[in-house]
């Protein structure tokens, strides 16, 4: 993230006003939660705080003009706020947990006085105390969306298809125990840093397909969590660079999200990867991911930098052993996905697409993971690479492995299909259409079986 | 003779407990109010869960009072392996 000053532009004030205020929430929002956080070990309030003090702010730029310093107007005015209700609670003494917060570092936050200037730790800690793993899965990705990239309780229960109700007393009971577990507000020590990237990683990849589901119908939100995962994967590979985890995440990200504009077709319907128009695949953000998927080398993925280099000898007892060998499985798992994902993304024409190399990742990923959802994929390519039969082979025991999963016997009727058994492909669609949830796929299945049917 | 002694239950009565005990000739040695039990973290060999212990984890082995500067650090200190399970919760106050 960069500290580009917010220009305001001659004409309409409303407007640069408000759009002042989004860039400030898009620069400053998980930097003012962080530093509130760091200066007053109060999760709760800072949350709070931030909000009123971007509704003043909607409030009070259009009429009385952006102030020169959106950040620290912001931090001020949070800070005030925070001020004010620890005040009314002291006199309600009423005394509420804090977060583990060292007292050097709260020092550090109570003195900033600019969220733009001093930010790179606290986003750091923000981050890893969201993620961090005495925490529910969920209540992490939730978190996560609320403290780190801003988005409403009800923009989160959208996108994790919840309600809004259960999402905030799910929020409410997050917070609660982020204050009062003994969770710390603080950047893991090197011996541990790789494993709870490996957490953080695993969020920032659950928010961004919480973003992708196709079918979720419009969703009015102010963001493009897409973009936000990305920004905050960049931040991250900015603070701790080198990291394996981050960098193989990033590529594939980018290489998912240069996608984003041929998905769906004007009416909403999915588009198939090769139906969709190469042209316009966001081609800078290709080329980005395979330039880092290059500076990750090709064997297995192991940290690059100098968090490695400054890790504590003394620290390498056999649980930190195994732990990082997690690490780099993880880290692996990200690279060999990415490379898949650069091998469609670089092909010039779907025809084009190197269909025996894709198999062989394939192949590696699932050696890796065991995921019978990787075989599946890998049934596809293997089908592509070598004709139907061989891909039907390799269906075999997957309907007991993802019992649920439409794409088993949606991938079977494709090949069965290609493999000249029309009624079997037939038989094999109408048992995908009675698992699909997705209208889009839905949608998809029902025009293959009528082809199907009529010729 | 030492003795462990476990409070449960969401509001617990230990009131005069210590007139009784010095009437009894019992020694207090530490007497804590953890917080309650949404902040409680439950370590299952590497797993950190968030929740407290329950039956399925086992009868009462011991009790531990430990001064850490945070869930991290307790979480170090506990064996990551081998059986038995540890519930963690911070002191109230």
């Amino acid at each position: 993230m960069t500290d580009a000053p917010v220009q305001v532009t001659a004409g309409d004030p409303a407007r640069s006003a408000a759009a002042a205020v989004t860039a400030a929430w898009h620069d400053h929002w998980s930097r003012l939660i962080g530093l509130l956080i760091g200066q007053f070990a109060r999760p709760d309030l800072a949350e709070d705080a931030v909000s009123d003090a971007f509704e003043s702010a909607a409030k009070h730029w259009p009429a009385d003009g952006v102030p020169t310093n959106p950040g620290a107007w912001l931090l001020t005015a949070a800070r005030r706020r925070v001020i004010d209700r620890l005040r009314s609670e002291s006199v309600l003494r009423r005394k509420e947990p804090l977060m583990v917060v060292d007292d050097e570092m709260r020092a550090l936050a109570a003195a900033a006085v600019d969220p733009g200037a001093h930010v790179a730790d606290e986003q750091l800690r923000l981050v890893f105390a969201c993620c961090h793993p005495a925490l529910a899965p969920d209540d992490r990705v939730a978190l996560t969306l609320r403290f780190v990239v801003g988005l409403s309780t009800g923009e989160i229960a959208r996108l994790l298809l919840v309600q809004e109700t259960a999402m905030a007393a799910r929020l409410t009971r997050a917070k609660k125990r982020l204050a009062s577990s003994g969770i710390p507000f603080a950047t893991p020590p090197a011996a541990r840093l790789d494993e709870r990237l490996d957490v953080v990683a695993t969020v920032v990849y659950l928010a961004f397909t919480s973003g992708y589901q196709p079918g979720v119908g419009p969703v009015a939100l102010r963001v493009d969590l897409g973009d936000e995962a990305i920004r905050l994967l960049r931040v991250l590979d900015g603070l701790l660079p080198g990291r394996g985890v981050v960098r193989a995440l990033l590529a594939l990200l980018l290489l998912q999200h240069s996608r984003r504009d041929t998905r769906l077709d004007a009416q909403g319907q999915l588009v198939l990867l090769p139906d969709q128009d190469r042209g316009r695949w966001h081609r800078d953000e290709i080329a980005e991911a395979v330039g880092l998927l290059a500076s990750l080398g090709t064997g297995p993925v192991e940290p690059l930098g100098p968090a490695a280099r400054t890790a504590d000898p003394e620290a390498h007892d056999v649980e930190v052993d195994r732990s990082a060998h997690r690490t780099g499985a993880l880290a692996q798992e990200y690279r060999l996905q990415a490379l898949i994902a650069a091998e469609h993304a670089t092909a010039p024409t779907a025809d084009d697409t190197r269909w025996d190399v894709i198999a062989a990742l394939y192949a590696e990923l699932e050696a890796l993971t065991g995921s019978p959802v990787v075989r599946l994929a890998r049934a596809v390519a293997v089908a592509e690479a070598s004709g139907p039969q061989a891909g039907l082979s390799l269906l075999d025991g997957l309907d007991d492995a993802l019992p649920r999963h439409h794409r088993v016997p949606a991938v079977r009727a494709e090949l069965l299909s290609r493999a000249g058994h029309p009624a079997a492909a037939a038989a094999a669609y109408r048992r995908a259409l009675t698992l699909v949830t997705s209208p889009a796929e839905r949608t998809y299945l029902e025009s293959r079986l009528s082809a199907l049917n009529e010729s | 003779m030492r003795f462990v002694v476990l409070e449960r239950g969401t509001t617990v009565d230990d009131s005069g407990l210590t007139s009784r005990a010095a009437r009894c000739g019992v020694t207090v040695l530490a007497r804590e109010i953890v917080r309650p039990a949404e902040t409680a973290t439950t370590v299952l060999r590497r797993l950190a869960l968030d929740r407290p212990s329950d039956d399925g984890d086992g009868p009462l082995a011991g009790v531990l009072l430990l001064d850490a500067p945070d869930l991290d650090a307790v979480l170090d200190v506990l064996p990551s392996s081998g059986a038995g399970a540890f519930e963690v919760r911070p002191v109230a106050g």
